[in-house]
């Protein structure tokens, strides 16, 4: 199998949908426009001025703050789309190594970024003296930030970076992620 | 031999099985198979419940002295599908044959769910861990 | 896990960011008379008149619906692509001689039996299944939800030596492929964990 199952990059829903939207609206308020035109003059002929944005619009000068503005959003939108559809982004899923079976040609296993904070929370959330867990993860680390009513709660962050990394290491992960642990005080 | 079997039922008056009879008859005859159930049909869809001790449903196209069924069954699983269903067609031909006389030429098979042979007891079972 | 347009996502963005950006950059080189001495038109002082006038020429509002309309489809294929597809597999065919009557199993069917077996594994508390290919090359695409605490590994050879080979076994060929994700399944929050005693 050349074509991997599981997708590993972001697929950019979310950006594909809002433009799709944007296309949309456009094609709403050029369609209104066009058809208003058609109706009001009532041949096929009909020019799209007449509208009072028309008009407007053909009053500005090129070096109104107006129009720079716009120049500079629809730059700006464009790079970001482009940097959006060029760029890979961030790896959503890990690879986990995994003997296959005679039942299974290509065996191919992977645990997304989010299974691995909540791994990790919940392996500090098991250590005495901890009252919460945050974690987030990419594909090469994770960051536990936990908090705890201990003044002194540097024993008790080696505890939570331990717990944390042998949770790790009883799963064969491609490549470990790297684990970082921060102390945050909690008031109570 | 042969046309004095076939005059036979001619000379002592017709027999006429009706198509209620044969899917009747397929219908027991898988029932009785193991690892194999189907679905009891539920009023309107609703209350239809899947299970291995339900009567497959069979649909008989009865032409002649031939016939063609089309089941609905559900199996056991992990079973080998194809193999399960061949072995199942071969018996259902046979023993239609046998029981009602009436030849049968094609049996068509839809597997409709796949289930553990259990099936209640277990996943509740495991469920509860 | 499901099918999603993300190579036509892209392209689209990249299109679309390529004439935004395009629009955007001629607006700001006139706007700050860049091109003044391409064209003298074309300078900064100047007003839009010569755009708006574009509006003024006939036909153009048939002109601007039919382009609304040619939007409008790009808009809504789009968006419609990004719902996602499960792609499940044409129903199988299973029998040995189509003569003696035909054997057919809806993929959907040994999916859910894939999932609910795998669902009795320890540790394992939802499995969504899709089976692809064909019956002679079938291939699973496996979503497994975990118990925080399971043992990972426990699952993935669970999965590769039971599961699949059931699967196997009910298909009657080896899986051409297996791709399995393991996530983590949100469970009883953390302030219950924490008082449970057992």
């Amino acid at each position: 199998m050349s074509t991997r199952l599981l997708r590993k990059r972001p697929a950019r829903i979310g950006p594909a949908t809002l433009s799709a939207i944007v296309l949309l609206a456009l094609a709403v308020g050029l369609g209104w426009a066009g058809i208003a035109a058609l109706v009001a003059t009532g041949s096929a002929a009909a020019p799209l001025t007449g509208t009072s944005t028309a008009e407007a619009a053909g009053g500005l000068h090129w070096n109104s703050a107006l129009v720079i503005a716009v120049g500079v959003v629809l730059a700006l939108l464009g790079l970001v789309a482009l940097i959006l559809g060029l760029s890979p982004g961030a790896r959503r899923i890990l690879g986990v190594s995994a003997d296959g079976s005679d039942h299974i040609d290509d065996f191919e296993v992977a645990m997304p970024t989010s299974a691995l904070s909540q791994i990790a929370a919940a392996a500090a959330d098991g250590v005495d003296g901890v009252s919460g867990v945050k974690a987030s993860s990419n594909a090469k680390s994770t960051i536990v930030t936990f908090s705890t009513p201990i003044r002194d709660s540097e024993p008790i962050r080696a505890e939570v970076e331990a717990a944390v990394k042998d949770r790790f290491a009883a799963i064969s992960f491609d490549r470990t992620p790297a684990v970082k642990v921060q102390a945050r005080r909690s008031q109570s | 031999m042969a046309p004095t079997l076939d005059d036979a039922p001619a000379r002592r008056g017709g027999l006429t099985i009706a198509d209620k009879v044969v899917e009747r008859t397929a219908g027991q005859v898988l029932k009785d198979l193991p690892g194999v159930g189907g679905t009891s049909s539920g009023l309107f869809g609703i209350g239809a419940s899947s299970s291995l001790d339900t009567r497959p449903s069979v649909d008989v196209t009865l032409s002649g002295r031939s016939c063609t069924l089309a089941v609905q069954l559900g199996l056991a699983y992990p079973t080998p599908i194809a193999e399960a269903t061949e072995r199942l067609r071969t018996t259902l031909s046979a023993e239609v044959e046998r029981l009602t006389g009436v030849t049968v030429r094609q049996v068509d098979i839809s597997v409709r769910w796949l289930a553990p042979d259990s099936s209640g007891a277990n996943r509740g079972r495991n469920r509860l861990q | 896990m499901r099918r999603t347009a993300a190579a036509a996502n892209r392209t689209g963005l990249i299109i679309l960011g390529l004439i935004a950006m395009a629009l955007g950059l001629a607006v700001l080189a006139i706007g700050f008379g860049l091109t003044a001495s391409i064209d003298p038109a074309l300078e900064a002082g100047a007003d839009l008149g010569p755009v708006a006038s574009v509006l003024a020429l006939p036909y153009s509002a048939l002109i601007a619906v039919i382009a609304a309309l040619i939007l409008a489809v790009i808009g809504l294929r789009w968006l419609s692509a990004q719902v996602p597809r499960k792609d499940f597999a044409k129903p199988f065919r299973m029998q040995a001689d189509s003569r003696t009557g035909l054997t057919t199993v809806n993929a959907e069917v040994i999916a859910e039996a894939v999932a609910a077996d795998l669902e009795s594994a320890d540790g394992v508390s939802d499995a969504q299944v899709i089976l692809r290919g064909t019956a002679r090359r079938p291939e699973l695409l496996i979503h497994v939800a975990a118990d925080e605490r399971a043992d990972i590994d426990a699952i993935i050879a669970d999965t590769a030596q039971r599961a699949a080979g059931n699967a196997s076994l009910a298909l009657g060929a080896p899986l051409s492929a297996v791709a399995l994700e393991i996530a983590i399944a949100r469970t009883r929050s953390r302030r219950q964990r924490t008082v449970n005693i057992q």
